[in-house]
């Protein structure tokens, strides 16, 4: 658990593969979602694929990806809240509460959008009006909150100054000191 | 906070008005005043022997989403003056 110099091993290596492959996903999937062929519908089956997956390690992995481990109950949540408005928030070794909850959005938004699109393609729901407007309305939310997602990284790699883009890509962050708040290792 | 202002812009940019027409297909058909009917259309498509399941406009043509007399799933694109069939990139 912990590499060299006070660094622990935070997010586990599938963690942040599926990460990169929602990255990619969204990305390709926004990028063709005009063009001819099917493109588009072969990612939105490859990002459902990595949502079962992490829906699974949610459940199977390590604590730091287990949802038991950082999903936190809505009186923290608003206390979290409180405190970063305040500017006195506690840096997490794992997700912070908001963090937490952000995570559930954002999967939440990607299993409507692929489930939405592969609806879409069914015989029974072909040109169905709710369900290709499910697909853009839960589009549209996703795409404004994936930069409220950056932008909560970045405020909290400035406030504790420490790279939560890198941790993402290596997986090791510095580990729990004083206040801060650890993994339920 | 620059950066959230460079997510707003980043985010205007991509929801600007052209994106909202698919490009699949643009029809020169002027006021909305001449355009016929969606019921038109669909009378004729439905007299074909497809099943139609929703016309919307998209780039100032009436987009189709049917299933056609054969039961395959279409999308097809019609002129809203003439009702003549527009032709788009091959989707499957």
């Amino acid at each position: 658990m912990r590499p060299a110099n006070g660094q622990v091993r935070v997010w586990d290596v599938l963690v942040r593969v599926l990460h990169l492959a929602f990255i990619a996903g969204v990305t390709a999937a926004w990028f063709t979602r005009h063009s001819a062929g099917r493109w588009h519908e072969w990612i939105g089956y490859a990002v459902l694929v990595a949502l079962c997956m992490r829906l699974i390690w949610g459940f199977a992995g390590p604590v730091s990806a287990r949802f038991v481990g950082f999903v936190r109950n809505p009186q923290s949540t608003l206390l979290y809240l409180r405190q970063l408005l305040r500017g006195q928030a506690p840096r997490y070794v794992g997700h912070n509460p908001l963090g937490g909850w952000m995570i559930v959005w954002l999967l939440t938004l990607l299993a409507v959008i692929s489930l939405s699109g592969w609806l879409s393609t069914t015989d029974r729901y072909w040109g169905v009006a709710w369900v290709m407007n499910l697909h853009l309305w839960a589009t549209w939310a996703l795409l404004a909150s994936i930069p409220i997602h950056i932008a909560g990284a970045v405020h909290a790699s400035r406030k504790f100054r420490e790279n939560l883009i890198a941790s993402m890509l290596h997986g090791r962050k510095r580990g729990a000191r004083g206040t801060d708040v650890d993994v339920p290792w | 906070m620059n950066l959230f202002r460079y997510c707003i812009l980043g985010l205007a940019l991509i929801t600007s008005a052209p994106a909202f027409a698919s490009g699949l297909a643009t029809c020169d058909s002027g006021d909305k005043a001449t355009w016929q009917a969606t019921s038109v259309l669909e009378k004729q498509l439905t007299e074909k022997g497809w099943s139609v399941r929703r016309i919307k406009e998209d780039g100032g043509c009436y987009e189709v989403y049917a299933l056609d007399e054969k039961g395959a799933r279409v999308e097809a694109y019609f002129h809203p003056v003439t009702l003549a069939a527009v032709p788009i990139k091959d989707q499957h």
